[in-house]
């Protein structure tokens, strides 16, 4: 009968558990919850246990197992009993030892309580006890015969391996035979870490090969356990739900099948929301419990967003929980258990990932499709119909920039784009594929209203239906293509309409300038017209004071500079 | 004898002419060669610190709670009280343990 480990995840690679009455050794590099590991499996039994740690003191493990939802603090001392394995720090050695003293209480302690399962915690920090390390290999090899031989399960830890993955020769207890060899590594994305559990090695019995990403949170350690391999309940494969959008669930003969997944895939505004916003509606007003996971902005934001499309999701109340997170924020295996637990908390029966490509930032491509898989798989085990969003990237590689297997993975795949004709940029629709579904492959036009979504037919120019199903995958890339010289033309256009206006602008001001200048000449024109008026009848009225000749007067330069 | 079970009152050590006695006591497992030798070691010692050393040997198994209590995961160990220092293996540098013992009659105490 195998032991359970105390995380699910672990007994499923593990096939139960560990092997009763053998060791088990756990090595991973500091932070990589190999402590965490053994509370767990402590927590896990009623049959008392005992946690012989050689680098924390018994009163370090409990405060630490006390921020962690384990029982392990509140065993402690009942079913949980501690060694104080710390080497003293300030001892002098002089010549050989052995482990005889430890090897004594252990004895003493198990009979005692009665002890069955044990937790060696950092055996590698015996090697501070002496310089002589062959020594201290073995009477480490001594104690692990010793627990060999006792009948006890034990959880070993060590922090030994090396960068390369190689042992160093003192840690090397190849020789001994321990149940199995697991190995954890935590490895930068980033600024992101991931966690990995992986199986080294294991003695006649089985164990699922391969690096499996782990988390560790409030809850302690969890394994992503949702399978990679498939494994449908196909229990009404025929039964189809509404999209949201009437035409759409023409389109799809009735809907999405229920318990499939759905992509939409699209330029930036290209609506992608408010159809998965549509989808949960649909599904709230048939009293279907809905969850909507937004990655790209505030949950209040989009209801806000929808609402202008006369979709009002604030209705539904506890019908429909919206979360929003930061996907840069954390490794997409955390997303991931935070999805699950939402799933199993909230119970929804539709659910929405908007923008799942936005994973891309938690870790990079490799972890993001990895994570899009568990989540497709575990929707589909669990029944819940989900629409994914992706935001293609036009201009850039598409196959670099969006979760490519994504579309692989998705039953349907609805794609969202723009169509620009006669100087008008519309949305446009196509039902890409829709797997066990006799689906219509036209285009559609997109018009989004006070009403909701509708849609409607669209024609080429020739007047001929667009995108037949053979040139589907090379009309992905000819619209990318199309949409970049869209973009190019576009920006043109924009340059010179601001080039026009500023010109515009420039008119203006010189003509006001011009303005400005007529007006202040004519006032000067008035003005030295008076002033001429006036110096004439100055000039008349001296001249008729001194009878003088006409045209004889001093001053009648400066008349002349002015008036003429 | 280096072996001595004399117990001295803790009162009486402020005594100058009759400085305290150290309590020393010799972890070891009745199986073990190092343990022998340390048992053998310490002895020889403590031979012209007779005055001043009082040594108890411990067989390991003889009182496990007592090796829980003090932390006593390897042999041999020898504890120096009431200091508390530690000296662990079987003692065979009689200048490095020499050096130990004098650590001892060198301080004063109080």
């Amino acid at each position: 009968m195998p032991v359970s480990s105390g995380i699910l995840g672990l007994d499923a690679i593990l096939y139960g558990g560990f092997r009763q009455g053998r060791t088990m050794l756990v090595e991973g590099g500091p932070g990589t919850g190999k402590t965490i590991m053994g509370m767990h499996f402590l927590a896990a039994h009623s049959e008392p246990g005992l946690m012989l740690s050689f680098e924390e003191s018994p009163e370090k493990l409990l405060a630490n197992a006390q921020t962690l939802r384990i029982p392990f603090a509140s065993m402690a001392g009942t079913s949980i009993h501690f060694i104080d394995g710390r080497p003293p720090t300030d001892v002098i050695s002089i010549g050989n030892f052995d482990l005889q003293g430890l090897i004594v209480s252990l004895e003493a302690i198990v009979k005692q309580r009665g002890i069955k399962n044990v937790m060696i915690d950092a055996i590698d920090a015996l090697f501070s006890l002496s310089e002589d390390r062959s020594r201290v290999r073995a009477e480490t090899l001594r104690l692990l015969d010793w627990l060999d031989n006792s009948g006890l399960t034990v959880l070993l830890t060590m922090k030994s391996r090396n960068d390369n993955g190689t042992f160093m020769d003192e840690f090397d207890f190849a020789e001994f035979s321990f149940d199995g060899v697991l190995l954890l590594k935590s490895t930068l994305h980033g600024k992101l870490v991931q966690r990995t559990a992986r199986v080294l090695k294991r003695r006649g019995s089985p164990f699922v090969a391969g690096e499996h990403p782990y988390v560790i949170d409030g809850q302690g350690i969890r394994l992503l356990t949702s399978p990679l391999r498939t494994s449908i309940a196909e229990s009404d494969a025929q039964e189809r739900c509404s999209t949201g959008v009437t035409r759409l669930d023409r389109m799809l003969r009735g809907g999405f099948l229920r318990g499939s997944t759905t992509l939409f895939s699209g330029l930036p505004g290209s609506s992608k929301t408010t159809f998965g916003a549509a989808f949960l509606n649909a599904g709230c007003e048939a009293g279907e419990r809905g969850l909507f996971i937004g990655f790209d902005e505030p949950a209040e934001q989009m209801m806000r967003n929808v609402l202008s499309v006369g979709i009002d999701l604030r209705r539904h109340g506890s019908l429909l929980r919206l979360e929003s997170f930061a996907a840069g924020a954390a490794i997409a295996d955390d997303f991931f258990l935070m999805i699950e637990d939402l799933v199993a908390h909230h119970r929804p029966e539709r659910i929405v990932v908007d923008p799942i490509s936005a994973l891309l930032k938690s870790g990079g491509v490799e972890i993001a499709e990895n994570v899009i898989e568990r989540l497709v798989n575990f929707f589909k085990t669990t029944g819940l119909t989900a629409v994914f969003t992706t935001v293609s990237d036009v201009g850039a590689n598409v196959a670099e920039s969006t979760p490519s297997r994504v579309s692989t993975v998705a039953d349907t795949w609805v794609h969202l784009s723009f169509a620009v004709q006669g100087g008008e940029r519309n949305r446009t629709l196509t039902v890409v594929k829709a797997r066990g579904t006799g689906h219509s492959t036209q285009t559609r036009e997109v018009v989004l209203d006070h009403d909701g979504i509708t849609l409607a037919d669209v024609y080429a120019a020739d007047g001929a239906v667009l995108f037949g199903t053979a040139r589907l995958e090379r009309e992905q890339s000819l619209r990318a293509v199309r949409f970049e010289e869209t973009r190019v033309i576009e920006g043109e256009l924009r340059q010179i309409d601001e080039e026009h206006s500023t010109l515009e602008l420039r008119v203006q001001q010189l003509a006001d300038q011009m303005a400005r200048l007529g007006l202040r000449r004519k006032e000067l024109s008035e003005h030295a017209a008076a002033v001429a008026r006036a110096a004439t009848a100055d000039h008349a009225a001296i001249q008729s004071h001194r009878r003088a000749d006409p045209d004889n007067g001093i001053d009648a330069g400066e008349h002349r500079e002015d008036g003429r | 004898m280096p072996e001595s079970t004399e117990k001295m009152d803790a009162e009486q050590v402020n005594d100058i002419e009759q400085p305290r006695r150290i309590q020393l006591a010799l972890f070891i497992s009745r199986n073990s060669v190092a343990s022998h030798a340390a048992v053998k070691n310490i002895r020889r010692a403590l031979e012209k610190h007779a005055l001043r050393f009082d040594l108890e040997i411990v067989d390991v198994s003889s009182d496990p709670q007592r090796l829980l209590r003090e932390r006593i995961l390897v042999t041999p160990m020898l504890i120096a009280q009431p200091s508390g220092r530690r000296i662990v293996g079987e003692l065979n540098d009689a200048i490095l343990l020499e050096f130990f013992l004098q650590s001892f009659l060198e301080e004063p105490r109080g």
